[in-house]
């Protein structure tokens, strides 16, 4: 579904000299799996995140999706692009438009891919605050009137509102308390198997990629390596 | 307390705190009696809102002056909390070193590290270091090329140099007593057990007393003596260790949640705050009785060293 | 959210209260009026403030009051307009630079650098001098000589939000540039742009002052209070209050200006601060 070809990438650092991140990585997501991708801080790994995304270019290589290159996107196919694939960032706090309550943000989803009719936006919103237990009522906050926690599984609930097929995770509990930890786990597992949801996982801890992911690349010096 | 007596410990003696401006005014902490004893490294877990950052604030006597405080923290001869914030600074800041959280945002960007370490040495009336003192300190946690570390700025530094750099100049005046806010929350394996591995450095070498806010379990397993698990503005337990000792069913619901144990939840339920009729673990505890529900456990003593506020142990 | 304790100083009170008498006095300048501004009345020129005449009267035996009340339309109307135009303007552009970068950057900031170099008050004179004196080209002059400074502060704000985390996840659930940018950068900035916005109002209004007293910008017999200062240059050493009064007023109404201005600074920060905590 998902695959990026060759991708390379570099910073140019103080001295001008260029500091390769990406070494012609190659990374294929197929249906139904789980991709587990590890790597240690300021190794490139939410750089290819980005990238896969679309929200930064490569130097070299090209994403596809659907046998598509993201670079030959118009509007229309970003906007099925981002209907399909969605992320999950590793700061919840910073994640939200702090003027909005959350309720707005999600209610913001609905209005750009009119998802459904404004009179039933609670129904169709209630139906996904369902599977990650929100209370309603937590949507009249403001983000920096919730924890870490809550938002997280908030912003789970609005990547849900879309369906989408593809989830990348770029480190979502590694700013989380251990018990709460859990609990987004839990969940994530809880989708995989009822929504037949394929993630793209990333992390720096190993413990948790082993419990959750079927096959996990390791990103070590700009080059993808598979661990088993 | 019975008896104050004029030591370096922190004697915190029944604390609440509450700040009338939050949503509903619960207490954020309620009844805080614990003590820090010297020379002993404790660590203070729990989830974020439990109030564990709060309690050390008060400790260091920098509670924002909206909050409305009871109770006593009693350290040396002075009460923290009623002493004016002027006297804290010129006599007692000096035995306190802080490890804050993130080393990036910590050190000032326009400053070379040397003239940092100097204003440190100045608020301390201690007058600056020689290049061989910082040299011995820094060298002993495993930095190399000394005099070049000493005339960089912070951004021409890694973060794991930074890190060191902060660990080194919290302790640079020899303080009592050294606090860490959340040293590894967020990083990656490699650089956690640097940490952990230089503040057992501190510990062994320089200052035995610590207070780390953590929620990284196996962490005060390799450095703490005491720890202190909170909940709700509560102190559940204090234990010697959480892993073999730990008796509290969120104590053990939290070691369960553990990557390694395989992510198990605490149980949902509806968050009751404040209301003291209750155990506050109560409703996500699967041990609870009905006398659970309707009285309040206190902290009873199993015994020298360890606390426990569950009726399973009354 | 916001530092309510700002809005309890005397200095933020008294501003207050002079920019709402200076507004009502404008707005409602017809029916208080004693006298028109506009008719002269030889046999009663050079007045002394008193009881008929309540701040005197000038060269011509117009009545200063009046004159006063009528000038603060046009001082505060000139100035809202100017300023208002020059946020707006400096908005977009500073937007357009910030968010796309690439090409529409370079050559915006290449823009912008040829706009500062140039001194200000000698770019207005001049084309207040090639238009020809006159309102459209008084606002003219202004305008460009003002955006430059917004949209180089709203250019800088833009590429702070927009390394938010918060735009990127806004892009990741589809929304368009157009609408991050008017739903979602805009507003985040509204603070800075209000403080902007007044501070900017007070500048205007010097140099309305200035170019109107010059010659160039509102002509007489308009009562704006700068050409009541520029009137009352040949007269001012005996009777000093043809001066004093509408020179007053320019002041009173600046001081009011940048006293809100900075008032809301002052709110505002300490909820920026606040957050980031």
């Amino acid at each position: 579904m998902l695959e990026a070809r060759n991708i390379t990438k570099s910073w140019q650092n103080k001295a001008g000299s260029p500091n390769l991140v990406l070494d012609h990585c190659n990374l294929k997501l197929k249906q139904g799996q789980s991709l587990g991708l590890m790597g240690t801080s300021g190794s490139g790994k939410s750089t290819l995140a980005r990238i896969l995304l679309g929200l930064a270019s490569p130097d070299i290589g090209k994403i596809f999706f659907d046998g598509q290159p993201l670079n030959s996107f118009n509007r229309k196919n970003w906007l099925h692009f981002r209907r399909r694939v969605q992320f999950i960032s590793q700061s919840p706090e910073c994640f939200w438009e702090p003027r909005f309550t959350v309720g707005k943000s999600l209610e913001e989803v609905i209005k750009i891919h009119s998802l459904c009719r404004k009179d039933e936006w609670t129904i169709f919103i209630d139906k996904y605050l369902y599977w990650v237990k929100i209370r309603r009522q937590l949507l009249s906050r403001y983000p920096h009137q919730l924890s870490g926690g809550e938002l997280q599984r908030l912003s789970i609930c609005r990547s849900l509102l879309l369906e989408p097929q593809i989830l990348i995770l770029d480190e979502p509990v590694s700013m989380l308390d251990v018990s709460v930890q859990a609990q987004i786990m839990q969940l994530l597992r809880k989708l995989k198997t009822e929504k037949d949801m394929t993630y793209l996982f990333i992390s720096h801890d190993r413990t948790i990629l082993q419990w959750f992911c079927d096959e996990t690349l390791n990103l070590r010096q700009g080059k993808l390596f598979v661990s088993e | 307390m019975k008896d104050i007596q004029i030591t370096s410990d922190f004697c915190v003696d029944h604390l609440c705190v509450a700040f009338p401006n939050s949503m509903k005014s619960a207490n954020v902490l309620s009844d805080i009696n614990v003590v820090f004893r010297h020379g002993i490294a404790a660590a203070v877990i729990g989830e974020s809102g439990c109030g564990k950052s709060v309690l050390v604030l008060a400790l260091l006597g920098l509670l924002p002056k909206y909050a409305s405080v009871h109770g006593h923290i009693f350290y040396n001869s002075f009460d923290v909390l009623s002493v004016p914030f002027a006297i804290i600074q010129s006599n007692l800041s000096k035995h306190w070193g802080i490890i804050p959280q993130s080393p990036s945002d910590a050190l000032n960007p326009i400053r070379k590290i040397k003239k940092q370490f100097d204003d440190i040495g100045k608020n301390a009336s201690r007058g600056n270091f020689s290049v061989e003192e910082l040299c011995d300190s820094l060298t002993s946690l495993g930095l190399s090329d000394i005099e070049r570390i000493l005339q960089s700025y912070p951004h021409e530094l890694s973060g794991g140099m930074l890190q060191r750099i902060l660990f080194a100049m919290a302790v640079c005046c020899e303080p009592e007593w050294v606090f860490a806010d959340e040293p590894t929350k967020g990083l990656d394996e490699q650089s956690r057990q640097q940490v952990s591995h230089n503040l057992l450095h501190l510990k062994t070498k320089k200052t035995q007393s610590m207070i780390l806010i953590t929620h990284d379990l196996p962490l005060t397993e390799e450095i703490c003596e005491v720890v202190v698990v909170m909940y709700a503005g509560e102190i559940m337990e204090i234990t010697n260790s959480v892993y073999t000792n730990g008796l509290h069913p969120y104590t053990r619901a939290l070691i369960a949640a553990l990557p390694i144990n395989g992510f198990n939840p605490i149980p949902d339920g509806p968050v009751k705050n404040g209301s003291s009729r209750q155990c506050r673990f109560a409703p996500h505890c699967a041990y609870a009785s009905k006398q659970c529900k309707h009285s309040h456990p206190n902290l009873y003593s199993v015994d020298d060293m360890h606390k426990v506020r569950c009726f399973l142990y009354a | 959210m916001i530092n309510k304790t700002v809005f309890k100083t005397i200095k933020f009170k008294l501003a207050v209260l002079i920019l709402t008498t200076i507004i009502i006095a404008g707005i409602a300048a017809p029916l208080l009026v004693p006298f028109n501004p506009f008719q002269p009345d030889i046999l009663h020129r050079l007045q002394f403030p008193g009881a008929t005449h309540l701040f005197g009267t000038d060269s011509l035996g117009r009545d200063l009051f009046s004159r006063i009340l009528f000038g603060s339309r046009y001082t505060i109307l000139l100035a809202l307009l100017s300023s208002l135009a020059a946020v707006l303007l400096g908005t977009a552009i500073g937007c357009l630079a910030g968010y796309y970068g690439k090409w529409p950057d370079t050559i915006i900031m290449l823009l912008s650098n040829i706009f500062q170099g140039i001194p200000g008050i000698c770019f207005m004179v001049a084309i207040a001098g090639f238009f020809g004196p006159g309102l459209p080209s008084l606002l003219t002059a202004l305008i460009i000589t003002s955006w430059v400074d917004f949209s180089r502060i709203i250019r800088t704000e833009t590429l702070k939000l927009k390394g938010e985390p918060f735009i990127e996840g806004l892009i990741c659930i589809g929304c368009s540039n157009r609408r991050i940018i008017i739903n979602h950068i805009v507003p985040n900035m509204f603070s800075s742009l209000l403080i902007l916005g007044t501070m900017r109002m007070s500048r205007s209004i010097l140099s309305i002052s200035a170019l109107s007293f010059l010659g160039l910008g509102v002509q007489p017999p308009a009562p704006d209070w700068s050409v009541m200062v520029s009137d009352a240059l040949v007269y001012y050493r005996s009777y000093p209050h043809l001066l004093l009064i509408p020179g007053g007023c320019i002041l009173a109404l600046i001081y009011s200006l940048n006293a809100v201005g900075e008032s809301l600074r002052e709110a505002f920060d300490v909820r920026f601060n606040e957050v980031t905590r």
